[in-house]
């Protein structure tokens, strides 16, 4: 007496599920599958080949928004500034990309000139101190010590004004130790200027040695410090 | 009665989406990557972006269509300067996202799991404003029934993308570019 009623409500259930068209979930891509009834979910019976031509063409959008733009919170796709359209950042990037090739050209013109002026500039130390004391060295050292000022401060100018068209958070990377490394060089590189001509008008003086050894190992360090920033940047 | 009358339910829904229903799968963000990686004369470059977005939607037939999505601001070279010139050279303000929509057949859930199965799909990368159809292996792992593993290793060429190669000390890196993705899809 009981189970009739039940078996009618089985029977009622039974064909109101094998009538829903399948194609009612087959619209709703974003519908969650229970677990329980994906194990397994695909017809294995039925052959790949058998796949209509639509469902394996690229005409299908499963992030059903419409747009570009990333649904997952956090996704933040802005870039500089929302106001800053595309076509004036690809022209701040040319504008850029100009420079820091520059930038490149002029910090490697100026590794090769600071390499001359540490050598040539040793050799005046020993001719100077434990040498013949010809002087031959003066000027050239002088000439290259100058060169080598004036380009590295071109290509610091170049670095620090070189427009940015993407936002560079600041962190540990070699892109910081090579401003750190550079850092350090023009530190280097103020101290010579001062020193140099200081020790050079020292002439005669006891303590003008301990002032040209120190012009010497300040030297040895900027050539050191824009190496290293040069190596971490390339490698 | 009612118990065999709520396990007949059951099993008759189950048993419906099976015969019927279609799986769909969204990428787990924070268990997926992409990454690239090129070459340089001096050095090789990885670029990893853990802001995947992703869907899969395997239909009854088996056919499987793969949607992934990655913003390119988003890859991290470990470099914020070599990052900001990947940025210019893609032109990420223009085209902000790399986007791979893929289709595969004979897309079968195995019963047992762990299961591995590697198929080849095609694969339709926009990158750069410009798209391209190639062919990709891709090795997926059924973890559970719920939770699968895909990873995907394809090369591209940065020139077919029309995309101005950068370069370091005046030497332009290579032309072929190799993605890797692992992406953990869960229902």
């Amino acid at each position: 007496m009981i189970a009739r009623p039940a078996f009618s409500l089985v029977a009622v259930l039974l064909a109101l599920a094998l009538c829903v068209p399948g194609r009612a979930r087959a619209e709703a891509p974003q519908a969650t599958v229970p677990v329980a009834a994906t194990a397994p979910p695909i017809d294995a019976a039925k052959p790949a080949d058998a796949a209509k031509p639509a469902d394996k063409s690229m005409d299908f959008d499963l992030f059903a928004d419409g747009t570009k733009k990333p649904a997952s919170p956090g996704l933040d796709l802005r870039l500089t500034s929302p106001n800053q359209n595309p076509e004036l950042i690809a022209r701040i990037s040319r504008r850029r990309r100009l420079i820091l090739q520059l930038h490149q050209g002029f910090g490697f013109a100026t590794l090769i000139v600071l390499a001359a002026t540490v050598v040539v500039g040793q050799l005046n130390y020993v001719d100077k101190y434990s040498g013949d004391f010809t002087n031959r060295y003066a000027t050239p050292h002088e000439a290259l010590a100058t060169v080598a000022t004036v380009l590295f401060a071109a290509d610091a100018g170049l670095a620090l004004f070189a427009p940015t068209a993407y936002k560079k958070p600041i962190r540990a990377d070699a892109a910081l130790v090579h401003k750190i490394m550079m850092g350090v060089a023009a530190a280097g590189f103020i101290t010579e200027v001062i020193l140099g001509p200081l020790t050079a008008a020292k002439g005669g003086d006891l303590n003008q040695r301990s002032l040209a050894l120190g012009h010497v190992v300040t030297g040895y360090v900027t050539f050191a410090s824009m190496l290293g920033g040069y190596l971490a940047y390339v490698f | 009665m009612r118990t065999t009358m709520a396990f007949i339910c059951t099993m008759l829904f189950a048993a419906r989406g099976h015969a019927d229903g279609q799986v769909n799968l969204s990428v787990k963000t924070d268990e997926s990557r992409v990454t690239y990686h090129i070459v340089h004369k001096f050095h090789k470059v990885d670029g990893v972006s853990k802001k995947v977005e992703g869907r899969v939607r395997i239909l009854p037939t088996g056919v499987a269509q793969v949607a992934i999505r990655v913003p390119v601001e988003s890859f991290d070279s470990e470099n914020v300067n070599r990052d900001e010139h990947m940025k210019e050279t893609v032109e990420a303000a223009k085209f902000p996202i790399v986007e791979v929509k893929a289709t595969g057949d004979g897309m079968t859930m195995p019963t047992t799991f762990p299961s591995t199965m590697t198929k080849n799909m095609t694969a339709q990368v926009t990158f750069h404003g410009i798209s391209h159809t190639i062919e990709i292996p891709v090795t997926v792992v059924f973890l559970a029934a719920n939770k699968v593993v895909a990873t995907t290793s394809f090369p591209i060429s940065l020139d077919a993308y029309k995309v101005a190669r950068p370069s370091l000390l005046f030497v332009k890196i290579d032309d072929a570019m190799k993605l890797d993705a692992s992406l953990t899809l869960v229902q």
